[in-house]
């Protein structure tokens, strides 16, 4: 247990510090991820890459959405919820689906490409 | 073993294919990669305090101090500085705004939006606005000065985008799914070509032929002609203009071919203004006061913002529009100024006779030349679409064989003064820096497009007004109607000299302007325009009073709701229904003001429409048909020609008279008023779009005081847009409020801020500051550049 959470918060980490650099298109923090992937001991430690990724993007995203919407004073319903029509715990889910889509899709990548890699090297 | 080793690229595949997908918008959904990304997305828009900033332009000096209803106070010593900061600082409120009227403006909307708005961009760059903003641009950076000004502010707007990160754009882009392209002098020029555009666009040319051919001269005349006012309080009527001249004869069947049917314009007549200015001999204090409030379509964000801006050579407050340098309506240490729309007819349609593959058209028997213009429409997700736009020597054909979505005016060119190079911005930057009325006269001398009532008042005392812009002498109809594009002289070119069309220190102490007919007396010269004629002559009445004035009063008058049509119309219809009748008494206790809470006003109202209604069904029956005579015209008929065959109803037997009309309107509404008593509040119901016309974003259903007939002109969409009064004081004092609010950010508290106040009737006082340190004691934020 203990593990996977060590993994998620290396992930959570190295999210944000991608994501906070606004001079980079939004999704470069997907390439670190898929490194991520390829290096963390993730099979090692007996986790599942997709689930340890979605579970991190996810996280990573809903705190992010709660800390910065507590930190700006603006209304956010009237700019998104009242706009899209959709109820703001809607909007909690699509933001931690978004983020969990794409952070697990980038570790599961890597992970894939580790255990080929590693598994490869074996057979040499 | 390879297909194994390649399993990665499946999840790989995915997650591009997600990326893609989720970074554009689809249909009506944002693109969720960005819009519901916390770290850039729309949540990033909550931010909302500025923080106070110190900033690294090279060679750039300035400070700003924002107020605590966020109006920037910009200073430096060179005016290079002042425009770049403008630039800056409007950016930093109102980019998207102002970026957004440049596409519409240039007819690009089809690369945000898609083929949806294909026809809305063919007709805005086919009516010319793209190719006159070109072609003005080259002209106004013929003068340095301008230029100069124009690169500084341009130069300001683009400092701005190019700081700005991902998540610092403005929530309109996310939401939309695109990113603000660099701001450029062309876009400055377009953003004022929209504004001409909104305020000369109007013109009932079509329709008007076709009416006077259904109707003859003769009533054509009598139900649409050119008149003043006689006196205030109606008992002499109206002054005919011009009524002797008979019109050009050119105008028969043959001339119009097709079958007409209705063209409806998508510009509002309506829109209006009221501006007065009275000299120290009328007020209290001995200071002149100049008063103005331009009615325009309300929107959020509003089409201006308010700003300071002080260097060496001047210190002007006022309201700027975004996407423009300087102040528009403001005053400074020794001036004030406001304006009206001029109202005057500036856009006409000819008739050519082209050849069918326009490549010449016919003059006085000669084959002419077309030359020709290929539009570069991008459409987004599609391919480019070309068009060609043929001109002739009137100007561009419009709708032609490929082009016709009104399915009328086919082969018309249109010849509209918005189409000729003029240099406006040199006028308002000369106005911010005037000092008295011969740098006023001068600084508006060059103004042309669209043509407006300029007012003005000085500290010491003196007022004047001038309707001006680019006004052709014409003939007598020129221009009202559909012209022959066949004969060389139905052109024009001969301009007015507009310094004829001034008041200057008038005997009386007052000079004013709402929209009405410059033009007053008997044979004057013809001009022909959508003037209206009640409110400048309320003000006119209120003004001549014997009495002393001051700001009070001059709110009071700019917050009146009394209907003024309603004042000079209540006594005639009363005395046609006699004080037998059931609503005599109500009506006649009426003070003839459109409040929220009257339902005499509502009745009124229905009482009036019902009589026009009644009247003008001859007028109907046309599919041409587009506007009833004014309610002036058919005010005079009732009092003087109670038997004039227009009032006969066509569909019954007998013969109605205005007495059986009126007094048959009021029985038909008032069955309806006592069963569902609705006040004019509900009736009255104002909407301020969000130009993305998302409803959630403006407000939907204000229940409001006022009328288009009354000073307070509000109603539906536009009303007073922005209330200004200047008492020009040693220290001028300055009051004014607009709709909306100084932030174009939908998530911020100054986004509409002013609303609730401006909707109360409230004013705030104009914190002009002297010097930067006095503006610094009342900043809420400041930005310096050193």
């Amino acid at each position: 247990m203990i593990k996977k959470i060590i993994l998620m918060a290396i992930i959570s980490v190295v999210s944000i510090v991608f994501e906070l650099i606004h001079t980079i298109p939004w999704w470069t923090y997907l390439i670190p991820c898929f490194i991520l992937g390829i290096i963390l001991p993730i099979k090692m430690w007996n986790a599942k890459p997709f689930n340890i990724g979605f579970l991190a993007g996810m996280i990573t995203w809903i705190s992010a959405l709660y800390m910065f919407e507590n930190i700006y004073e603006g209304d956010l319903t009237l700019i998104t919820t009242e706009i899209i029509l959709i109820p703001y715990l809607g909007l909690i889910i699509i933001t931690g689906v978004i983020g969990g889509l794409l952070t697990g899709l980038a570790i599961l990548s890597g992970a894939i490409i580790a255990e080929q890699y590693g598994a490869s090297k074996n057979k040499i | 073993m390879k297909i194994k080793s390649l399993g990665f690229l499946f999840p790989l595949i995915t997650l591009t294919f997600l990326v893609i997908i989720f970074n554009q918008k689809i249909g009506m959904i944002p693109p969720v990669g960005t819009f519901f990304n916390p770290f850039i997305g729309a949540v990033q828009n909550k931010k909302i305090e500025k923080d106070n900033l110190t900033l690294d332009f090279k060679g750039k000096n300035f400070e700003v101090t924002f107020d605590k209803r966020m109006v920037p106070h910009i200073f430096a010593r060179k005016s290079k500085d002042i425009y770049f900061a403008q630039g800056y600082v409007t950016a930093s409120d109102r980019l998207w705004q102002m970026d957004f009227i440049s596409y519409a403006s240039a007819g690009r909307l089809s690369e945000i939006f898609g083929e949806v708005y294909l026809e809305y961009d063919r007709t805005q760059r086919r009516t010319g606005i793209l190719w006159s903003s070109e072609n003005t641009l080259k002209y106004i950076e013929s003068d340095p000065e301008t230029k100069k000004v124009l690169d500084n502010y341009t130069e300001g707007v683009n400092a701005w985008i190019n700081q700005l990160s991902d998540g610092q754009l403005p929530y309109e882009y996310k939401l939309i799914g695109y990113k603000p392209e660099q701001w450029t002098n062309l876009k400055t020029v377009l953003v004022m070509k929209y504004i001409a555009a909104i305020l000369t666009g109007y013109e009932e040319d079509y329709a008007s032929t076709h009416m006077l051919l259904a109707l003859g001269e003769k009533d054509f005349r009598m139900l649409y002609p050119e008149y003043s006012l006689k006196n205030t309080d109606f008992s002499e009527g109206l002054t005919v203009l011009l009524d002797s001249i008979p019109y050009n004869e050119y105008i028969n069947y043959s001339f119009l071919s097709k079958t007409p049917t209705s063209m409806k314009s998508n510009y509002n007549p309506r829109l209006g203004s009221n501006s007065w200015a009275v000299s120290g001999e009328k007020t209290t204090s001995g200071n002149a006061i100049l008063c103005n409030d331009p009615h325009l379509n309300l929107s959020y964000p509003s089409i201006w913002y308010e700003v300071q801006l002080s260097d060496k050579n001047m210190n002007v407050y006022g309201v700027s529009i975004p996407g423009t340098p300087g102040v528009i309506i403001g005053y400074n240490d020794h001036i004030s100024w406001g304006v009206t729309n001029g109202a005057t007819d500036v856009r006409d349609w000819y008739k050519v006779d082209l050849t069918t593959n326009y490549s010449h058209y016919k003059m006085d028997g000669v084959q002419k030349k077309t030359t020709r213009r290929i539009e570069r429409v991008k459409v987004k997700g599609v391919k480019e679409f070309l068009d060609t736009i043929y001109f002739t020597e009137h100007g561009p054909v419009v709708y032609d064989e490929k082009f016709n979505p009104m399915g009328q005016m086919k082969n018309h060119a249109l010849k509209w003064t918005l189409h000729e190079p003029s240099n406006e911005f040199r006028t308002f930057i000369k106005l911010n820096k005037s000092k008295n009325y011969e740098d006023f006269s001068e600084a508006i001398s060059h103004y042309k497009t669209p043509v407006q009532n300029f007012t003005y008042a000085d500290k010491n005392g003196m007022v004047g007004t001038r309707h001006q812009g680019r006004i052709y002498n014409r003939w007598q109809g020129q221009g009202k109607f559909i012209l022959d594009g066949t004969l060389s002289d139905h052109l024009y070119s001969d301009e007015l000299e507009t310094f004829l069309l001034e008041v200057r220190n008038p005997k009386s102490g007052f000079v004013y302007s709402a929209n009405n007919n410059p033009f007053t007396v008997e044979d004057s010269i013809y001009s022909h325009g959508y003037y209206s004629e009640l409110r400048a002559d309320k003000i006119n009445k209120e003004l001549s009073k014997e009495k002393k004035l001051n700001t009070d009063i001059m709110k009071e008058m700019q917050l009146d709701n009394k209907n003024h049509f309603a004042e000079m119309a209540l006594p005639i219809l009363l005395g046609i229904i006699g004080e037998d009748n059931n609503y005599y008494k109500e009506l006649s206790e009426w003070d003839c003001t459109f409040v929220k809470e009257s339902t005499t006003a509502v009745l009124f109202e229905d009482w009036w429409n019902a009589i026009e209604n009644k009247t003008w069904d001859e007028l109907t029956r046309y599919n041409f048909f587009v506007r009833y005579p004014d309610d002036l015209i058919l005010l005079n008929m009732i009092r003087t020609d109670k038997q004039n065959s227009f009032f006969d109803i066509l569909e019954t037997s007998d013969i109605e008279s205005a007495e059986i009309i009126v007094k048959a309107a009021l029985n038909e509404v008032a069955e309806n008023h006592r069963q569902d008593i609705e006040n004019w509040g509900q009736r009255n119901t104002v909407f301020i779009n969000h130009l993305t016309n998302i409803p959630q974003l403006g407000e939907n259903h204000l229940e409001l005081n006022g009328h288009p007939d009354a000073l307070n002109a509000v109603s539906i969409n536009f009303g007073p847009s922005w209330r200004m009064i200047v008492e020009m004081d040693e220290t001028p004092v300055a009051y004014g409020i607009y709709p909306g609010g100084q932030s174009g950010n939908p998530a911020s508290p100054y986004f509409n801020s002013f609303t609730e106040d401006w909707k109360n009737g409230k004013y705030y006082k104009l914190e002009r500051y002297k010097t930067i340190s006095e503006a610094r004691k009342g900043a809420t934020y400041t930005w310096i550049s050193k």
